[in-house]
């Protein structure tokens, strides 16, 4: 795995500099956190759709999930294409680091949370009973647009870091990762049809924050700085994964106890 | 809007905790310690979301 980050800031930079540059068929180090991502945005968007099938029945709420799937498709295709335009390279990184810091503090702050006990661990099942609660008296269109609004809410994530992640031209690796999350997380709800309570939701949060920061702290420090500005280059990237996994991990315990 | 907004950048204090963070790093640059940045800006978003993970 760190080979796999080191091998992508080097593909970033090749790509930046030559188009033509070799690219590997799957690039790990974007599809394994996009794919740990969106299996945790699509089991809540699940849990949504499930509650919502049972009101309005089947077609109602995947007709639903499909329209909010196809919008964020287009944002996909549309905000990938506009950032592949026009931007130079150090500003590129700069405002996709900038988006990578501000979805992945959010995750490890979550996670960091949950861990110390100081924020419940999210449970899928309130989720269920809490959108069937909000769905008793309300109508089909209302339905609708509760598994509407819920799939584009929860894939806004998806998108961000699809996009984020994708943009120095592993586009297969980013969407295909987030395609792949969603193949896995619908297939196993059919087969199950209950909300996906097991996922471990916390783990993969600390583990996606942690690697989601690293590649926002590099990537803004290097646009801002230069290339020559990490000590070891592009091995610093796994060297800040461990730094950040192993400070929350640390951290968690001592902030259940500041708290008391 | 603001639903749309939060789900993707977050809530006001984690927009300040990045906020915070990236001023660090431009103090850092542009006084010519870019050198220093890579040892305070890991621990300082860290520190960031550990702040953020109290709340």
């Amino acid at each position: 795995m760190a080979a796999d980050l080191v091998m992508f800031a080097a593909v970033r930079r090749d790509t930046a500099s030559c188009q033509e540059a070799y690219q590997p068929m799957v690039v790990w180090t974007v599809a394994v956190p996009t794919f740990l991502a969106a299996t945790v945005e699509w089991v809540e968007a699940f849990t949504i759709v499930l509650a919502v099938s049972l009101t309005i029945g089947w077609r109602g709420a995947v007709g639903a999930a499909v329209t909010a799937l196809a919008v964020l498709a287009a944002m996909t295709a549309a905000t990938g294409g506009a950032l592949s335009l026009g931007l130079r390279l150090p500003w590129l990184q700069l405002a996709i680091g900038v988006l990578l810091l501000l979805f992945g503090v959010r995750w490890l702050a979550k996670a960091m949370a949950r861990q110390s006990g100081l924020k419940a661990r999210h449970d899928e099942a309130e989720k269920f009973d809490r959108t069937r609660v909000l769905l008793a008296g309300g109508d089909w269109y209302a339905g609708w647009v509760i598994a509407f609004k819920g799939v584009l809410l929860e894939g806004l994530e998806v998108w961000l870091i699809v996009v984020a992640l994708g943009i120095h031209g592993a586009w297969a690796s980013s969407a295909g990762a987030a395609m792949a999350a969603l193949l896995v997380v619908a297939a196993a709800g059919v087969l199950i049809q209950a909300p996906l309570a097991r996922v471990p939701e916390n783990a993969i949060k600390f583990a996606v924050g942690a690697m989601i920061v690293s590649f926002g702290t590099f990537w803004t420090l290097e646009a801002l700085a230069g290339p020559m500005v990490w000590p070891g280059g592009d091995w610093s990237l796994p060297g800040l994964v461990v730094f950040y996994a192993g400070g929350g991990l640390i951290l968690a315990p001592l902030l259940r106890r500041s708290v008391r | 809007m603001r639903v749309f907004i939060e789900a993707l950048v977050g809530d006001a204090r984690n927009v300040s905790v990045v906020a915070a963070v990236l001023l660090a790093e431009l103090a850092l640059v542009f006084t010519g310690h870019a050198g220093v940045a890579v040892f305070v800006i890991p621990p300082l978003t860290l520190a960031g979301a550990a702040w953020l993970a109290r709340r």
